[in-house]
């Protein structure tokens, strides 16, 4: 059981709320349209042990504090997509050139972040820990995608399969999710 | 986040979320998560507050550590 398991009983729900929520998200009302949204429930409860201590362990960071690369990744949209499409990942490596970076994401103010990257991309923070043997390492990159996708089929079939092969190309043990 | 959180967990990766907004987080049934009283936007901590975005990810670590089963969670502050 898993939640790809979960999608046919979820997918006619969805498609009846995109319906009902168009005149809502016309009129720019998203707390009326997602009040109605029937919320993805999966199957099962997945659950993997951390095999070895975490001064000993590589981890990984996904945040979706809407990143990207100035001049090389395109930036992201920063309203949710309804439609199938796969959702886009950036990766941001630990040397990135942070005066390249920018952010489009409609679901927060980023001036806590254009102040202190910590905020939600804490690689200043994770690199002390990892100076003082708190965590093992840390992955050469992090994964950026956008948090509130209405549509999970995309989420669920494409890019989830996706972040676990970049994770696994980076040889991840253990994976911090920051949401903004 | 929860979604992505349970899909890595499938895949043999262990994973922690941190949340400001638990009526948010919650449904998907991530595995192990941390609540915190935080700001969106700042959800590790406020900025030039070392010590608070220290302590967010000591205690995510913490918890990844000590889970002993899925929906482990750490709602200290």
């Amino acid at each position: 059981m898993n939640d790809r398991s979960a999608l046919p009983a979820w997918q006619p729900k969805f498609s009846e709320w995109v319906e009902a929520a168009k005149p809502f998200m016309a009129e720019g009302k998203a707390k009326q349209a997602f009040g109605i949204y029937p919320w993805f429930s999966g199957n099962g409860d997945p659950f993997t042990r951390l095999s070895k201590p975490a001064s000993e362990t590589r981890f990984g960071l996904i945040t979706t504090g809407g990143y990207s690369i100035e001049g090389e990744q395109e930036p992201f949209s920063p309203f949710p997509s309804l439609d199938a499409t796969p959702p886009r990942i950036n990766t941001i490596p630990l040397d990135v050139d942070r005066t390249k970076l920018r952010i489009d994401h409609a679901g927060y103010d980023h001036r806590f972040a254009e102040e202190d990257i910590n905020c939600n991309l804490p690689l200043d923070r994770l690199q002390e820990m990892q100076e003082a043997g708190e965590i093992g390492s840390i992955a050469p990159n992090t994964q950026v995608v956008m948090g509130l996708q209405p549509n999970v089929t995309p989420l669920i079939e494409a890019l989830i399969p996706e972040l676990v092969a970049r994770f696994k190309s980076d040889s991840v043990e253990a994976a911090l999710l920051v949401p903004s | 986040m929860g979604l992505i959180s349970r899909g890595l967990e499938e895949a043999g990766i262990p994973s922690v979320l941190v949340s400001v907004m638990k009526p948010l987080s919650g449904p998907s049934r991530p595995p192990r998560q941390l609540i915190r009283k935080l700001n969106i936007g700042a959800t590790v901590g406020r900025p030039g507050d070392a010590a608070t975005q220290l302590e967010t990810l000591r205690r995510m670590v913490a918890l990844l550590s000590s889970a002993d089963g899925p929906g482990a969670m750490d709602e200290g502050t």
